[in-house]
């Protein structure tokens, strides 16, 4: 029994891990915080939201320390908590510049809001899809 | 695509398990009545979709009662349809629902052969029957968001939005 439930479970699994990438676009809009973005990830979007075909928004905020790595991170706002890990997540990944040996640092919170939306594919791009996935 | 459909038709096969009868008057049975619909049932899990094919359909053969017959065609409908033949997929989908309409297993794959047929009017109504049956099932919501990437597909979207929205304060606005 117990053979069957591990099988199960990595059965179920496994979907999720190996779920299409699809195609993702990020876009970044302004990044006029006090500090500059050195690397900006963008989350993954969850399997179940695209799947059941669910959008929304997490705002998470965060510190960043003289090195430029986010520290404190919470969310702020969500619309659905599918989205608030992967949006930790990346903030998480995210970057910062350093600051200089001069600069001091400002106790401030930045605050970034992630949107995760689904765009409609055209039919030409659909079609081909299909073609590829009976080929 | 073809993996999802794989892992989603193992998921939904109707295994025949071991049973324990003790009672009065009846002898206690430990195992699987139908030792070839449980093996066969165990190859397709495994991935052996062709030797799990043989074996249920010897299992069919030797089934006894409606039951036996129901987990064969069943899980022949999940088999065929893991081989890629989905017409014989169809035939054995399609005699399981006839003899019980609230199956939603074979809803589940019945939906999966239509897709693949690019049936699409008909995928959607059996995987809305099977969600009436089992609205919990994360099968059949797979199923349907396979059927929605086929009929109307999406491309992710993110917006990374760092605007302010806070007023400044006083340290960093001069005025």
């Amino acid at each position: 029994m117990r053979r069957w439930s591990l099988l199960l479970a990595f059965i179920v699994l496994t979907p999720v891990l190996g779920a299409d990438e699809g195609s993702l676009l990020a876009r970044i809009i302004d990044n006029s915080t006090h500090r500059l973005p050195l690397q900006t990830v963008a989350p993954k979007y969850p399997h179940k939201a695209r799947r059941d075909r669910i959008e929304g928004r997490v705002q998470v905020c965060f510190d960043i320390d003289r090195l430029g790595r986010t520290r404190r991170i919470a969310v702020r706002h969500s619309t659905n908590r599918t989205f608030e890990r992967p949006s930790i997540r990346a903030v998480k990944a995210s970057t910062f510049r350093p600051l200089g040996e001069d600069e001091v640092l400002q106790a401030i919170k930045s605050c970034r809001t992630f949107v995760f939306s689904l765009e409609p594919v055209e039919e030409q791009a659909a079609s081909s899809r299909r073609q590829q996935t009976n080929a | 695509m073809t993996k999802r459909i794989i892992l989603l038709a193992i998921l939904s096969l109707a295994v025949i398990h071991a049973y324990a009868e003790d009672g009065p008057g009846s002898k206690t049975v430990i195992g699987p009545r139908n030792i070839f619909l449980y093996d066969g049932a165990n190859a397709l899990m495994a991935g052996d979709s062709e030797e799990g094919v043989r074996l249920t359909m010897q299992g069919l053969k030797a089934a006894h009662g409606r039951r036996e017959k129901k987990i064969g065609h069943a899980n022949l409908c999940a088999g065929f349809l893991l081989i890629d033949q989905l017409r014989t997929a169809l035939e054995h989908c399609n005699w399981v629902l006839e003899h019980d309409p609230y199956h939603w297993r074979t809803y589940n794959n019945r939906a999966i052969v239509y897709l693949k047929l690019e049936r699409f009017e008909e995928a959607e109504a059996d995987i809305n029957r099977g969600q009436e049956l089992n609205p919990r099932s994360e099968n059949l919501k797979e199923v349907k968001g396979m059927y929605l990437d086929e009929v109307s597909p999406v491309r992710e979207y993110i917006i990374i939005d760092d605007r302010r929205i806070e007023p400044l304060s006083p340290v960093e606005d001069p005025d």
